[in-house]
């Protein structure tokens, strides 16, 4: 004997089963994104060449060195290219050390969080309990050609922003991070490339940061070699002996 | 931890004053109050985290998330000022939001000065927003024909307002622009511009010239004044030019000249990422050798045309999709029953990997009319490939796919490219050709070059040719 759908069953159970499946959805979305904060947790320490390249007002500077941070947000590079010189950030602050000159740069940071670079992107929603990083599902799209990605975003109308990530559907890493405002013009844009998986982590080998800045919009690209991670920094590598007759010039950073 | 009790008012306040490496302390908050609020910035995340039991590294971390949170959406220059927690339980969070109290204005003289300053006078008294004076700077360069805005906030007489300090540099020759190509058609072809820029105005100036097999087979040059709405959204303009153009007819085998002169007044009007056009615009042409050895044609036409290009909201200029689509009606001597002309040029960027673009690209044009004199050449910059063939079409349908790769961020470019014609020839038969070949991007300091070497797919690369198209804004 053929089965036939009660009709009214249906309208009964079709709502409910809505209902459901968009708990499940709600709740899905959630732990996608705690996955892909998750997923880009856990490097400690980085340990690696770098090579930065800043493109401003038709003009390109050239930095390269070796960049070594710590769990405790501590870093150092020590440039070797355009000239010798070192940055520093320990409990003391940030400062720039040029060798060759005897010159100091203490820069004073007025604000709470410190110029520092990083490459977890997700850091601030890690560190941030900001009510700009509700983030929700928006979709899985293909980036590119071959890979699957996450779309998350959030926006808050009072300011008129719109903050978007993208995240490898596969292994979660961030792709991009960018902000625009509700029209869609870019504010800033954080591309996320090259990942290389070192150790049981994926790293990025290349991260393009292109901002609108006072001066126009500039973009920074900078490269990752020779990448080791959690290896474990004595502490004193983040503090240098300064000659006595160095040069000491302060800078305030607000 | 250095912890101070203080009558006040008959509330028993507890100040934290926090400091790095203090001893362990925990506190029962029963809420969040944040006094100082003004900006409207959304802190009911962080507010929510109470009642509940708080170190004294969790009552830095909603100072720091506030003042993060503040600092996030562009209020650089605000804080948190202090943390109070009262007897009740109540962790009180003071904001110190900092206001715009004064503008100086520097690099331009005072008269100037003052207008820069008005224009900027909106802000005074509002909190410091980075991303919104930012905004307004570009508004500012393009409203005054600034070459350069440096916006500084400074404290403004010791307290934690601020003084916004505006550093101008004044563009005092308009912008001259200008370039060079080589293409099939016209040979070499320099072009030059000058864009002046007057209050509420504007004049631009332009030529070209395209010379080939020791002759100028092209020479064109127009002026354009524009007179601007007060939003500077809205231009009605006016043109006049003269050109000269020696044109071949592929299927007959002869050349023929043409020179005119045109008047036009049209109106352009941009919304977003759209510019729309609408013109009037009256030809006279003599042309010498073309059926007849004197012809003298007037031609009255209008033309609506739309543009989108989303270039003002993306940071990578080279991703800009640019649509245009144009229909022209109108009446002449020579199609005295009339005619009509449409147009549609499609450039899709998307770039897959930060170092791969993908170009495709797609060019359309269709005249009624059935004159030689109404056609365009098939074998021009949109279709790659081909030499000495000067065949036009009525209707014409071309696309293009072009791979780039980067070699060195921003400077270097390069990947292959085809691109394919299905047109109407001069027969009237509809005809189908393929070229491809290479391209290299090159972008040094102001110049942008680009350079195709193309070839006809069903012949041997050796038979093909080289393209440079090359621009500049100064």
């Amino acid at each position: 004997m053929k089965k036939c759908i009660n009709p009214i069953r249906f309208l009964l159970c079709f709502p409910a089963l809505l209902l459901l499946l968009l708990q499940i959805q709600g709740h899905t979305e959630q732990s996608l994104f705690s996955r892909v904060i998750d997923a880009n947790k856990g490097i400690r320490t980085i340990d690696c060449d770098i090579s930065q390249f800043i493109f401003h007002n038709d003009t390109v500077e050239k930095f390269s060195g070796r960049y070594r941070v710590n769990e405790k947000g501590f870093f150092r590079i020590d440039y070797e290219h355009p000239s010798r010189q070192i940055v520093l950030k320990n409990q003391n602050g940030l400062s720039w050390y040029f060798p060759q000159e005897k010159l100091l740069y203490i820069i004073q940071e007025k604000g709470p969080h410190p110029v520092q670079p990083g490459i977890n992107p997700l850091k601030d929603i890690l560190n941030t309990p900001d009510p700009r990083f509700a983030m929700h599902y928006t979709g899985t799209h293909m980036y590119g050609f071959f890979t699957s990605s996450h779309h998350f975003a959030a926006k808050d109308p009072a300011k008129g922003l719109v903050f978007t990530i993208i995240s490898d559907a596969e292994t979660l890493t961030v792709l991009e991070k960018a902000i625009t405002d509700l029209s869609g013009k870019e504010i800033i844009r954080e591309i996320y490339s090259n990942y290389r998986k070192n150790g049981s982590r994926y790293f990025p080998g290349r991260v393009d940061v292109l901002a609108r800045t006072t001066r126009g919009i500039t973009r920074n690209t900078t490269f990752y070699r020779n990448v080791h991670l959690n290896r474990n920094h004595p502490d004193s590598i983040f503090f240098i002996e300064i000659p006595l007759n160095t040069t000491k010039k302060y800078i305030d950073v607000q | 931890m250095k912890l101070l009790t203080v009558v006040r008012s008959c509330v028993v306040t507890i100040i934290l004053l926090i400091t790095a490496g203090g001893s362990l302390f925990a506190a029962e908050i029963t809420r969040i109050e944040i006094i100082g609020n003004n900006a409207g910035v959304n802190l009911d995340r962080i507010v929510s985290r109470a009642p509940g039991s708080f170190s004294e590294r969790d009552i830095r971390a909603v100072g720091t998330a506030i003042t993060a949170s503040y600092h996030a959406l562009g209020y650089t220059t605000s804080r948190v000022d202090r943390l109070v927690l009262r007897r009740d339980g109540t962790l009180q969070v003071y904001i110190l939001e900092s206001h715009i109290r004064d503008i100086t204005v520097s690099g331009v003289s005072g008269g100037k000065a003052d207008k820069i300053r008005a224009f900027l006078a909106g802000f005074i008294n509002q909190v410091y927003n980075r991303p919104m004076v930012l905004e307004r700077a570009e508004a500012l360069k393009r409203e005054f024909n600034l070459n350069r805005v440096l916006i500084s906030p400074r404290n403004y007489r010791n307290s934690p307002d601020v003084l916004i300090s505006v550093e101008v540099q004044e563009s005092t020759v308009g912008n001259v622009y200008g370039g060079i190509g080589i293409e099939p058609i016209y040979g070499i072809v320099p072009s030059l511009g000058y864009y002046y820029p007057f209050t509420g105005t504007a004049l631009d100036l332009h030529g070209e010239a395209g010379y080939r097999e020791g002759r100028f087979r092209k020479v064109k040059g127009d002026i354009t004044f524009f007179i601007f709405s007060d939003d500077n959204s809205c231009a009605l303009y006016f043109s006049g030019g003269g050109s000269r153009h020696i044109e071949t007819w592929e299927y007959q085998d002869y050349t023929y000249t043409v020179l005119s002169w045109s008047s036009a007044i049209g109106i352009r009007a941009v919304y977003r990422a759209l510019i729309f056009d609408i013109s009037l615009r009256e030809i006279v042409s003599g042309i010498t050798d073309y059926y007849i050895e004197e012809y003298d044609d007037y031609d009255t036409r209008i033309t609506a045309s739309i543009v989108y290009a989303d270039n003002t909201d993306l940071m990578d200029r080279y991703n800009t999709t640019r649509i245009s689509a144009s229909v022209s009606g109108g009446k002449s001597t020579m199609e005295d029953s009339g005619y009509s002309i449409a147009d549609l040029d499609i450039r899709v960027p998307f770039s897959p990997a930060v170092w791969f673009r993908i170009i495709p690209r797609a060019h359309v044009r269709y005249t009624t009319s059935h004159k030689r004199f109404f056609w365009s050449y098939v074998y021009d910059a949109h279709l790659l490939g081909f030499f000495d063939d000067y065949t036009a079409s009525r209707f014409k349908n071309i696309a293009g796919i072009d791979f780039e790769f980067e070699l060195f961020p921003e400077l270097l470019y390069t990947g292959p490219f085809i691109n394919s014609g299905y047109f109407e020839n001069e027969l009237q038969e509809w005809d189908m050709q393929t070229g491809t070949g290479l391209k290299i991007r090159l972008k040094y300091k102001k110049l942008h070059i680009q350079s195709y070497y193309a070839w006809d797919i069903s012949k041997n690369p050796s038979k093909g040719g080289l393209y440079i198209f090359a621009e500049s804004r100064f």
